[in-house]
């Protein structure tokens, strides 16, 4: 594949807005680079997905060795990523067999639904105010700076984080995007983690997810060096920058922002499908 | 946790801008691809290296459901260097 520098420069500035967006929410980046590869780049697909999984782990190894790493709820990540992690093998069996327009649909139509419950749960906090009281064997506690109060919450729908994160892992694999565009509104609107303490275990268990599927692409000889070298620092640029804005921005504005995007994902895979 | 993920989080960042620019002063350098090679197969293995870690904290801590957990992501993982290798 031949690239020019002025092509390396496009995919280094749109890894960067990806890498920026993607640790700020915790949810990869890869949602936004893949449709950016193809669709603006013309890069082909394969190619793409496997950039894209490669920039995944970068921002998620940037989040979880940053500030944000005193978020991660490790016992949770660990049960979510053997989740994620068998829906990712299982997507990479899928991908030979399955409509690529049919799964574009449900992507678009999902994310748009999980878009609506966010907004709709603007101004709920899944916290416990007692500070004193107990998270459970999965919950956890932190200290959050925007508020400056011992932040304690206990895990709520069990069956649902393990089934959300199932296929959250098998679009990883799919679709090339980390994932975290499902787990962190799974997380945060219906299992009750906050949405800081999901986009930091999120972030973390997406490495693993996106790792799985990304040696199978470089397995098959889909990962291009360049390309991938290029996202990939790129993104890295992006996050430190999305990381310091994260730490600013309160939490109400991050799910506000996490809905617009989710509404953008939405139509960007609708428009794919049809 | 944190030891582990920024080394190899700084070690593959300057292979990937080294391997980068060599690849920009000479295209299709073989030694260019060499480095990113390395580089991008140090970036996959950051999450197994990380992964151990946790399971080695929750084997210290006694945890051993948690630790169960960790080794089976980690078997999991095994399975997609399978699928890669057999194509």
């Amino acid at each position: 594949m031949p690239f020019s520098l002025g092509l390396l420069a496009a995919v280094m500035a749109g890894g960067a807005l990806a890498g920026g967006l993607g640790s700020l929410l915790g949810i990869g980046g890869g949602v936004f680079l893949v449709p950016f590869l193809t669709l603006g780049l013309g890069i082909p697909i394969r190619p793409a997905l496997a950039t894209s999984l490669l920039t995944v782990i970068a921002t998620s190894t940037a989040i979880s060795s940053g500030p944000s790493r005193e978020l991660i709820n490790l016992r949770l990540g660990l049960l979510i990523a053997v989740a994620t992690v068998t829906g990712s093998l299982s997507g990479a069996i899928m991908a030979g067999t399955l409509s690529s327009t049919g799964l574009y649909g449900v992507f678009a139509a999902s994310t748009f639904a999980i878009a609506v419950v966010m907004l709709t749960r603007l101004d709920v906090r899944n916290v416990i105010l007692d500070p004193d009281a107990q998270p459970g064997t999965l919950g956890a506690r932190y200290h959050e700076d925007e508020s400056g109060r011992e932040i304690v919450y206990r895990i709520r729908r069990l069956p649902l984080v393990l089934g959300g994160s199932f296929a959250a892992g098998n679009l990883s694999t799919l679709l090339g995007v980390g994932g975290g565009v499902i787990t962190v509104p799974l997380l945060n609107a219906w299992c009750g983690v906050p949405i800081r303490a999901a986009a930091a275990t999120s972030a973390f268990t997406l490495g693993v997810t996106a790792t799985s599927g990304a040696i199978i692409y470089y397995g098959r000889g889909d990962v291009v060096p360049v390309l991938a070298a290029a996202a990939v620092l790129g993104v890295k640029l992006g996050s430190l920058a999305g990381l310091r804005a994260g730490a600013r921005a309160n939490a109400r504005g991050l799910k506000l922002l996490l809905a617009l995007v989710l509404m953008v994902v939405s139509a960007l895979m609708m428009r794919r499908a049809f | 946790m944190g030891v582990v993920l920024r080394a190899a989080n700084i070690v593959s960042t300057v292979m990937l801008v080294c391997g980068l620019l060599m690849w920009i002063r000479g295209p299709n350098g073989e030694s260019a691809l060499v480095v990113l090679n390395i580089a991008l197969l140090l970036l996959m293995a950051a999450p197994a290296f990380w992964l151990m870690d946790a399971v080695a904290e929750e084997l210290r801590a006694r945890e051993w459901g948690f630790a169960a957990l960790g080794i089976m992501t980690l078997a999991l993982l095994c399975g997609s260097l399978i699928v890669a290798l057999n194509g």
